[in-house]
């Protein structure tokens, strides 16, 4: 049997570092390198951590809650020290560790059982093949989330991840735009403990698991392991065994006063949580009297209920439904990918959805569109604009030429094969670049061909 | 300010001893280029004129090398660093300039402040001014020694288990420790974070007043720092009553401590000061709970120096003192250890910080001399533990977080011997009241 524990990392929602004044850079894009720094997140000799950032304690608190954990009233700072080229002091900062008690302990979330959350810094970003060291990041404020390994299967790992980070970045605790980095626990019955490490995309901590389980059951683990996923190669590697296991040489910060977390900050912070996204997705699909099927696709995926959320605002729910939980659904699936990599501003769905309420757009030409968009949604105006249906005289037109080149199956429809029409109707619509409508066309074969 | 002279007139004076002496005495690591000095020196004997000096117009200050001035190399006395060039000032650094005080340049010290006599740094052992044979103290040798030579008016040093106050005994001249957290580290190279502390060195208790006053405060790029009320120069050399307690230790070098008592009796005598014995439990341990502190805390601040961005990794270029405290710490801190040796001490420290807390609630001061030995010569061979022993009387006020400060009361054998003079936490005021009447009776230099 499977067993998996997971060991997350997300970036806290915060406009500031975690020990320093520089801002943080939010979202996949990236500007130039080494922009936001100072001499504290590049650890210049002499320089001193500030207060840790108010709003990263108490976003950490937040999730802590979220979790269902046990708040510590009192943040011992450790020292951990490993010798990485991304990591300017020599140690990171971080609420864990044999000397201190994390954030949050003993939670539970959506049937996993949550061992502790708490709050570090962010390490550079290093290139291991240009040498450069990027500090923008270095110093963002984390928070690290370690389940138990309550995980029986690599899908289920992927969709509690999903709901996960939904939840969290709904509250603004965490930015999903940013990714996560896991370390992902995988071990089969009577075999030891393996660590994958470093883990930055759900699709990759999918394979990884896969791949390990695979390997795992022909050669159960004899002793604890650290590995790495090598994608390319589509195989775990092994980094370390226990016996050469790190020793990060824990110590309690000197710098850094006990970070006090009091009980009317706890309250405080429960007050402000929003109704979570759980409570929120059972009263939409009464509201909108979502039907069962497509409700079970848009209760897996907290994403895909924020994404609807959006839509219907301006679209029509019962248009805006099928599009979210069966249309775009297919195109991750088809790119291989999890539907919450791909990057969907929701303005951009809002105006292709109205185009198809509107009649603008053939649905056919629209999922064209949409399917362009696995890398990331772009402006649909232009699309939508060259797109756009065709008049029925020009339906009329074209009708009459593909009538002209199919005469078997012309014949073939009056002989009573009523499948023949749906081709004909697709050669239609090939030929006008889908952009006749489908009902529209269909009504002028009907017409020419009585 | 004391003297009449322009501060250019001073400047030049200074810079003319420096190039007659410091070949011999190596003190200045790096001097700022002669037309910089002369500039900023015209451009506070302006504002003087214009009335619009700050308070440490007209003073030249030396900085040992583990702190930040931007442009200046903060090598720490070490090859480590010899290519580290700071990007920023240092609050201490921030908050001098501000006050106009003119900083000539950095002077020499043991390496990465490890050390307690000035020799273990990598660009050659300091020399005492007063007689070059012998060592200056450490770690802050050239901060006291530039003050001793006549080569600045004031230094900046730090003190972890006596850097200050040891090499201002050495050399004569007055050294203070302020109370932990009471002035900000940001900016200062670590050697042990939870006892490391800047201070002052200066010919007198005036001056090195005067330079804590602008140095000390909170400051935010510090998180454990504190706010600490401003100091009254104007009190200073008032005569007044004091408890004293004299602290009841035994040491090696008996005509040291018979001076000390001595200077006492006399000025107690004078002022109708009340004194008595004082013994503090544990500071017999004081040596064997600070080291383990030490080495797990600077273990742990020059994991940086991991030869990836300041050229070298500080285990290939370091001296053998700074490689066994780093090794040593790598010991300490080991996890099969479970941080038993770092802990344990912390506890100690605990107790003796609460001594001396139970001990200032019956008085105002303790005496006791500032080292218990005399300097050796430079190059002579002594032990580890004898060097370790050096500190026995100043690393109690790191571990217990209080103020301290050395003032010269007199000479054993023709050297320097320093009277240190202790207060409570942020009870730098009395200590310092006490220091300046305790200078009006020391041998003038
Ligand atoms: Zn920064």
């Amino acid at each position: 049997m499977l067993k998996v524990g997971l060991e997350i990392h997300g970036y806290l929602n915060t406009n500031e570092k975690l020990f320093c004044r520089c801002k943080v850079l939010h979202g996949k894009k990236h500007s130039e390198s080494n922009v936001n720094i100072c001499p504290v997140c590049t650890g210049q000799p002499g320089s001193k951590p500030l207060l840790p950032n108010t709003e990263a304690v108490k976003k950490v608190i937040e999730i802590a809650i979220i979790l269902g954990c046990r708040i510590s009233p009192e943040g011992l700072w450790q020292r951990k020290h490993y010798s990485w080229p991304d990591l300017p002091k020599g140690f990171q900062s971080t609420i864990s560790g044999p000397h201190s008690v994390p954030s949050g302990t003993g939670g539970k979330f959506m049937g996993i059982r949550i061992k502790e959350c708490h709050l570090e810094e962010d390490p550079a970003a290093w290139n291991p093949i240009t040498g450069e060291v990027d500090y923008n990041r270095s110093g963002a404020p984390l928070v690290e989330i370690v389940t138990e390994p309550d995980f029986k299967t690599s899908e289920e790992v992927v969709s509690w991840l999903g709901n996960l980070m939904s939840t969290l970045s709904y509250v603004s605790a965490i930015d999903k735009k940013s990714g996560l980095k896991a370390d992902v626990n995988v071990s089969i019955t009577g075999g030891e403990r393996v660590e994958i490490k470093n883990i930055n995309s759900f699709r990759k901590i999918k394979e990884a698991i896969d791949l390990e389980f695979t390997r795992q059951e022909k050669n159960p683990p004899k002793i604890e392991e650290t590995r790495t996923y090598d994608e390319e190669k589509k195989m775990t590697v092994l980094m370390r065994t226990k016996d050469s296991a790190m020793d990060y040489r824990f110590i309690s910060e000197p710098d850094l006063p006990v970070l006090k977390i009091s009980q009317v900050l706890i309250n405080e912070i429960k007050k402000s949580i929003p109704k979570l996204p759980f409570e929120k997705m059972k009263k939409l699909v009464t509201k909108y009297k979502i039907e069962k099927r497509y409700a079970e696709i848009l209760t897996k995926r907290l994403s895909l209920v924020e994404l609807f959320e959006e839509l219907v605002k301006k679209v029509k729910p019962e248009i805006a439904i099928p599009w979210v939980s069966v249309e775009l659904l297919g195109v991750a699936n088809y790119n291989k990918m999890d539907v919450d990599e791909i990057d969907i501003n929701p303005e951009h769905f809002t105006k292709l959805l109205l185009a198809v309420e509107s009649g603008k757009i053939s649905e056919l030409k629209a999922k064209d569109i949409l399917r362009g968009w696995a890398k990331g949604s772009s402006p649909p105006e232009k699309e939508i604009e060259e797109g756009k249906k065709i008049e029925l005289k020009e339906i009329d037109k074209i009708a009459k030429e593909v009538i002209k080149e199919n005469e078997k199956a012309v014949k073939d429809y009056k002989a009573g094969q009523k499948n023949s029409l749906n081709f004909l109707i697709g050669e239609i619509m090939k030929k006008s670049g889908k952009r006749a409508g489908f009902k529209e066309t269909r009504e002028a074969l009907l017409g020419i061909l009585g | 300010m004391v003297e009449k002279m322009t501060t250019l007139e001073k400047l030049k004076k200074y810079l003319e001893k420096i190039k007659e002496k410091d070949k011999d005495l190596n003190i200045f690591l790096e001097v700022r280029p002669e037309s910089e000095l002369i500039d900023e020196a015209k451009r506070i004997d302006e504002k003087i004129k214009d009335g619009k000096a700050g308070r440490l117009a007209g003073y030249v200050i030396g900085v040992k090398p583990n702190i930040n001035v931007v442009g200046f190399h903060a090598s720490c006395s070490s090859k480590v660093l010899e290519d580290y060039k700071s990007t920023y000032d240092a609050t201490v650094i921030k908050k001098i300039k501000e006050e106009d005080g003119l900083i000539i340049g950095m002077v020499n010290s043991d390496e990465f402040a490890c050390g307690s006599s000035g020799e273990t740094s990598a660009y050659g052992p300091v020399k005492n001014p007063v007689n070059p044979e012998l060592i200056p103290g450490g770690s802050s040798s050239g901060s006291a020694a530039c003050i001793a030579a006549g080569f600045c008016d004031m230094a900046l040093g730090s003190d972890t288990g006596g850097s200050i106050r040891n090499p201002a005994s050495h050399c004569g001249v007055v050294g203070i420790k302020p109370t932990y957290a009471s002035v900000s580290r940001h900016g200062l190279i670590d050697l042990s974070m939870s006892f490391d502390q800047i201070g002052p060195i200066a010919k007198n208790v005036h001056d090195a007043t005067l330079l804590l006053d602008v140095i000390r405060g909170k400051d935010e790029n510090d998180s454990i720092s504190l706010e600490s009320g401003k100091l009254n120069l104007k009190e200073l050399g008032k005569k007044k009553k004091f408890k004293i307690g004299i602290l009841d230790f035994k040491i090696q070098d008996e005509r040291i401590q018979k001076l000390i008592d001595e200077k006492v009796k006399e000025i107690s005598k004078k002022y109708g000061w009340n004194v008595k014995k004082v013994r503090i439990e544990y500071i017999d341990t004081a040596i064997e709970t600070y080291y383990p502190i030490v080495y797990t805390e600077f273990f742990s601040a020059t994991r940086k120096f991991d030869g990836r961005k300041y050229g070298k990794k500080i285990e290939d270029s370091c001296g053998p003192e700074v490689l066994r405290r780093v090794l040593g710490g790598a010991e300490i801190t080991r996890s099969e250890h479970e941080g038993r040796n770092y802990y344990l001490a912390l506890r100690v420290r605990k107790l003796i910080e609460e001594e001396y807390a139970r001990a200032f609630k019956e008085m105002d001061i303790i005496i006791s001399p500032t080292v218990p030995r005399l300097p050796h010569k430079i190059g002579e061979k002594i032990t580890i533990e004898e060097m370790y022993s050096y500190d026995a009387l100043t690393i109690p006020s790191n571990l217990a977080g209080n103020c301290s400060m050395s003032v010269p009361v007199g000479k054993v054998d023709g050297i320097p011997v320093g009277m240190q003079i202790m207060a409570d936490k942020f009870q730098e005021q009395k200590m310092l009241e006490v220091g300046a009447l305790v200078e009006g009776f020391g041998e003038r230099r």
